[in-house]
């Protein structure tokens, strides 16, 4: 390292006796991405000023996230009043042929099991709070309960979005775009972790200096970050630009769901034809960020996408009472994923802007990702 | 030795010439359907649909596999000795695949009520065999209609339901109780899996011909659109205009009211102003107002969907007398059913759909499937007979037999 940067000795020092000014509870672990160029006021800066989010802040998020989806799907085919099955039910037993207590056991064991895993995710979250020497012994088995957990709920949202496009119905050819951010919001959890080192690499000082990690700043596993960001942008995209072509084709239940909001809220009784000229708007809008999303990554963008999915899920409770809060769950990653977007992308503006103050170079984060795919590229405005 | 191998391998070749020629022929006979044509232009999947005034008018299509120059209809009057009427068909191709198949609807008005028609479909030269149908009643005469859904899948036992309703309107029509004879046959959805994939409904179609009566009976078909009907085809089978909606009221006589509504559109918005329009029209002047639809209000197995907010209100305010539904796959009777509970007054619902796919366990632990409502699973067709002071609904298994009865009393 060129002299005036940090050693990383010193850092592990200050870490253990430092607490994160701003988040008391955050947790997460990549000492690699410490060992960056960086001078001692910049990283001071970067560190106590928590200009940065940390790593294990954006995981919390996930954490969450997931956890929401995922007893949304449980609220859905488990535990409400009217609970139904899912598409792999359907295909098992009608299209499959399986019996159809086989087929009942595993739609509604594989909803009660990524519940669980979503249940040890959002646990697991808990547990990295753990001393950091605990941490040491415990980083192993809460790494693989993770993982594994993350992976059926991931390998579950796909395939019930498959089934809904195998099994057919109006539209069913978009349903893994549809419902791309479902399973892309925890598949980016798992390169989140992915990009963190592993267990064997990791000391007891490490974990605790991992607390305060930056999810943006450069490091040996970074790739797995930008590759993940990317994925999700495009999923994120592919779920508004779906649901955007369904508003141009002025799909019959965005309009019910309009008007039976209407009814039940507002008063403001518009016509069908109303509606209908409406949802070709929120088409095109949805189109349109969809598209910039993807090609600009404007925080502005992501922010609106995270207010409107919040709306368009909220609307399930507002047509159908609240009888319906599954599926306003079910649809937490359509505003998760655009909101841990937004975190990212407000995350990599602040620490550029942090580094152009104190005279490093501001175009280091851009020139770090535009190894990785060309979209990945960040914008700052 | 060398001549004896000759014959012998001459031998062994003609025995197996023989025996591919005989496996062909084997494979082809198993394999032949009555419905595949003789010719490209032959005539087939000939059907008679009620979407208007039932009673004097009926839209009878036919398919063909070459797009022909000329096709028409020839009708007259069963029986009657005078020349025949001919009526030149609306042609096109089937969207929806590769599949090459030709549309054909000859629209006929102004025709007499219950009365036989004898008809011949015609392409170019290509004439089918004669057969019949028989128009709505213009009195208040008792008749019976059949209501089923869901006959997407396995193929053999929606034949065999196929042939069940052929032989219940044989047997309704000959035995000696005039009141129970069927009319027609209302579908309630999910015609075939994917509704855009024309070979699936090319294999409708041939299976909707075993429905014809030995006798060359046509029985008309009041469509559904289902969830699995989506896309161009179901206009094109069932000849409604190419962006027509697909909800629309029939009389079947001058005291029952046929509604049929499209839950795969907006239930609220135009089509609830409309229902309201018919129901509100129809309550004085009706004994018996019913509603086929797609999507259950009171699901046995699925979920609460919009129809719940957007139409049982508007059943329930102006009394209807039955739903028929679909889209489950198993027998519902509801109790009747008004302001989320049990009342006298209430609106009755019937259905889910048994006409070929795979039948589930209904979940008996919601409230409105508490006896005295019924809940069962099996392949099933309901008949509905409509009468002056009841309407009696019988469900009839696939294999012929009243699974359940029940009746209605009129309201007025």
């Amino acid at each position: 390292m060129s002299s005036g940067t940090w050693d990383i000795a010193v850092r592990r020092g200050k870490m253990e006796e430092q607490e994160c000014p701003s988040c008391k509870t955050c947790f997460g672990n990549d000492p690699y991405n410490f060992i960056i160029p960086m001078n001692r006021d910049q990283g001071a800066e970067l560190l106590s000023s928590h200009e940065s989010v940390s790593r294990s802040t954006l995981l919390n998020l996930l954490r969450i996230i997931i956890l929401l989806q995922s007893i949304g799907i449980a609220g859905k085919y488990l535990f409400v009043k009217f609970e139904s099955d899912s598409n792999v039910y359907e295909l098992l037993f009608f299209d499959w042929r399986w019996p159809e207590p086989v087929a009942q056991l595993i739609d509604d064991g594989v909803a009660w099991v990524c519940l669980v895993a979503a249940c040890c995710i959002f646990t697991a979250g808990f547990a990295r709070c753990l001393p950091a020497a605990d941490m040491k012994k415990m980083l192993a088995p809460i790494r693989f309960v993770e993982i594994v957990s993350v992976w059926l709920i991931v390998a579950w949202m796909f395939i019930l979005a498959l089934t809904d496009m195998i099994r057919g119905g109006l539209f069913a050819e978009l349903s893994l775009g549809e419902h791309a951010v479902r399973f892309c919001l925890p598949l980016f959890f798992w390169m989140v972790l992915m990009s963190e080192s592993t267990p064997h690499e990791v000391s007891t000082d490490q974990i605790a200096a991992d607390r305060y990690s930056n999810v943006s700043i450069r490091g040996r596993r970074s790739g797995w970050l930008m590759w993940g960001i990317f994925i999700l942008s495009l999923a994120t995209a592919a779920t508004f630009a779906v649901h955007g072509h369904k508003a141009l084709s002025c799909y019959g239940h965005f309009v019910d769901l309009i008007l039976l909001s209407d009814a039940q809220w507002l008063g403001v009784e518009p016509t069908q034809a109303t509606v209908e000229r409406w949802l070709i708007f929120i088409g095109i809008v949805d189109l349109v960020v969809s598209g910039l999303l993807v090609f600009t990554r404007w925080r502005v963008v992501a922010a609106y996408m995270v207010l409107w999915a919040l709306v368009t899920a909220a609307s399930r409770i507002t047509a159908f009472g609240f009888a319906a809060w599954p599926e306003a769950l079910i649809r937490s990653a359509n505003w998760g994923a655009p909101l841990v977007l937004w975190w990212c992308f407000q995350n990599n503006r602040r620490t550029n802007q942090s580094r152009a103050q104190t005279g490093n170079d501001a175009g280091h984060i851009v020139a770090t990702f535009a190894s990785t795919p060309p979209l990945a590229n960040i914008s700052t405005n | 030795m060398f001549k004896n191998t000759f014959v012998s391998n001459s031998v062994l070749r003609a025995i197996l010439r023989g025996a591919l020629l005989a496996s062909i022929l084997v494979f082809s006979l198993i394999h032949a359907r009555a419905e595949n044509p003789k010719s490209e232009l032959e005539p087939i999947h000939w059907r008679v649909i009620w979407a208007a005034n039932s009673s004097t008018q009926a839209t009878l299509s036919w398919s063909t596999l070459k797009r022909g120059e000329t096709h028409t209809l020839r009708y007259r009057v069963k029986g009657d000795a005078g020349s025949a009427s001919t009526v030149l068909a609306e042609s096109g191709r089937f969207t929806g695949g590769e599949t090459e198949l030709y549309y054909h609807h000859a629209r006929l008005t102004e025709l007499r009520p219950s009365t036989a028609y004898e008809v011949e479909f015609i392409s170019d030269k290509v004439q089918s065999a004669k057969m019949y149908f028989i128009t709505a009643p213009d009195d208040d005469r008792s008749f019976s209609i059949l209501h089923g859904g869901d006959s997407r899948s396995d193929h053999d036992v929606r034949r065999t339901m196929n042939r069940v309703m052929a032989e219940q309107t044989a047997t309704t029509a000959t035995n000696e109780n005039p009141d129970d004879d069927i009319l027609a046959f209302a579908h309630g959805g999910d015609f075939i899996v994917s509704g855009t994939n024309m070979q699936q409904w090319s294999q409708w179609l041939s299976d909707q011909e075993l429905t014809r009566g030995e006798d060359g009976r046509l029985l008309p078909i009041i469509p559904t659109r289902g969830n699995h009907d989506h896309g161009k085809p179901f206009n094109e089978v069932f000849g409604f205009p190419e962006s027509d909606k697909n909800y629309y009221a029939i009389d079947l006589s001058p005291q029952v009211r046929w509604l049929t509504l499209n839950t795969e559109i907006s239930t609220g918005g135009d089509q609830a102003k409309w229902l309201e329009q018919k129901l509100k029209a129809s309550r004085p002047k009706y004994r018996w107002l019913l509603a086929q639809y797609h999507y259950p209000i009171f699901p046995a197995v699925k979920g609460i969907a919009s129809t719940f907010h957007n139409w049982a209100p508007l059943f329930e305010k102006y009394n209807l007398d039955l739903g028929c539904e679909s889209d489950g796959h198993n027998i519902k009777r509801t109790f009747p059913i008004r302001d989320g509970k049990q009342d006298p007054t209430g609106v009755v619902y019937i259905g889910e759909g048994g006409l070929g796919a795979p039948q589930r366990t209904p979940k008996t632990d919601r409230w409105y499937l508490a006896p005295p409502s019924i809940a069962d699973k099996g392949n099933h067709v309901f008949m509905l007979t409509f009468g002056k002071d009841k309407l009696k609904i019988e469900c009839i298994s696939n294999d012929s037999k009243v699974l359940h009865t029940f009746e209605l009393k009129p309201r007025n």
